[in-house]
């Protein structure tokens, strides 16, 4: 047996340095992905991820989607296990992505996405959320009327990461569609009804209303990550 | 509202029909008492004098509607939150009324439907079909 045609290439001969750019490799067999992945993630995140290192992952995440959905399956786990909060920045990205491009086929493969994103910290209320985010995933833009949008998969994917950064909020939280394409949490905390808003396109409005009183909160953010903050001090 | 003749007795009880995607797990959505766009700041409800809440379940379905449960508020409860309520009889369901936002702002209008949110679900729900 040939040991050369076997012998696994150095990770300098494969172009793996920080300063460049990940590249899918789209004639690699199964589990080459996963294993790329790994080994570019933990070279190059500590705790957080460059944007262009997101991009290039995305790429490949995508790639890998179109290829064949095992190594998609694979380094999305990996990517979830190993950097957990960051990975499920990455993943917004890639289910954006694959519902623009591959929803078919990413649910055919998983009946429940948000389950493995929720789930994995056995959270209590962790199954209903997931189930009900496969469900608002699932609706039509006539979920409402014939002007209504459905949830798009930013505000989704923002949803399912205030969850998972806020885990707290599983057991209490409502989840809703709003008629313009973004996903509403709800959930009552301390004599206040609180709700998280996130638009279609991701930023996110927090609102408390004191419901034996005339108190309000009201701040709006840019994204998930900027709300983090105050969703947590006023969580169950 | 317009020519609309404003609702006036406080105890009567308007029904509110709730959207299929506006209960989660017997909860219902602030969104559910918020007015869209398209409603032209007017919450539609249906009057306690004039039907049931399984009638107004019904009516709203025969024109072609989709509703998960019928939810109530009172005139006066529309009335301590600012808003006057005002009858429009249709021809396809005479008890159609309706609650007038206009005077709220957007986020003047999400308060409110927290709070019609509450007292409806205090009240429970009325009908389910």
């Amino acid at each position: 047996m040939n040991s050369l045609a076997t012998r696994r290439p150095a990770k300098e001969e494969r172009g793996f340095k920080r300063s460049e750019p990940i590249r899918p490799d789209l004639s690699a067999p199964r589990g080459t992905v996963a294993s790329v992945v790994k080994e570019s993630a933990r070279e190059s995140l500590e705790s957080t991820m460059p944007r262009s290192l997101r991009e290039e992952w995305l790429k490949l995440i995508t790639a890998a989607v179109r290829q064949n959905m095992e190594p998609y399956r694979r380094a999305s786990r990996l990517l979830y296990e190993s950097y957990s909060d960051v990975a499920l920045l990455v993943m917004r990205d890639v289910l954006s992505e694959l519902q623009r491009l591959e929803l078919g086929r990413f649910l055919s493969w998983s009946p429940d996405p948000f389950a493995t994103m929720l789930g994995k910290g056995g959270h209590d209320g962790s199954e209903r959320c997931a189930s009900r985010l496969l469900h608002l995933l699932r609706l039509p833009d006539d979920w409402h009327d014939n002007e209504s949008s459905s949830p798009t998969a930013t505000a989704m994917s923002s949803a399912t990461v205030l969850l998972r950064l806020v885990p707290n909020l599983m057991p209490a939280v409502s989840i809703f569609p709003t008629y313009s394409g973004g996903v509403m949490l709800e959930y009552e905390h301390d004599g206040w009804d609180w709700s998280a808003e996130i638009q279609p396109a991701g930023e996110v409005e927090f609102h408390g209303v004191e419901l034996q009183g005339d108190e309000e909160v009201l701040q709006q953010f840019s994204g998930v990550a900027d709300a983090l903050e105050i969703v947590r001090r006023h969580a169950p | 509202m317009g020519n609309d003749p404003e609702l006036t007795q406080p105890e009567e009880l308007l029904f509110r029909q709730i959207l299929p995607g506006y209960i989660h797990d017997e909860v219902v959505s602030s969104q559910a008492f918020a007015v869209m766009p398209k409603d032209e700041n007017k919450l539609s409800v249906d009057r306690s004098s004039l039907t049931t809440a399984k009638g107004a379940y019904d009516t709203f379905v025969a024109n072609g509607c989709e509703s998960d449960a019928v939810y109530g508020l009172t005139v006066g409860e529309f009335n301590a939150e600012k808003l006057k309520c005002y009858a429009q009889p249709e021809t396809s369901n005479p008890a159609h009324s309706y609650a007038d936002f206009s005077v709220k702002t957007r986020s003047g209008g999400n308060k409110t439907s927290k709070k019609l949110r509450r007292i409806a679900s205090d009240r429970g729900c009325l009908y389910r079909p």
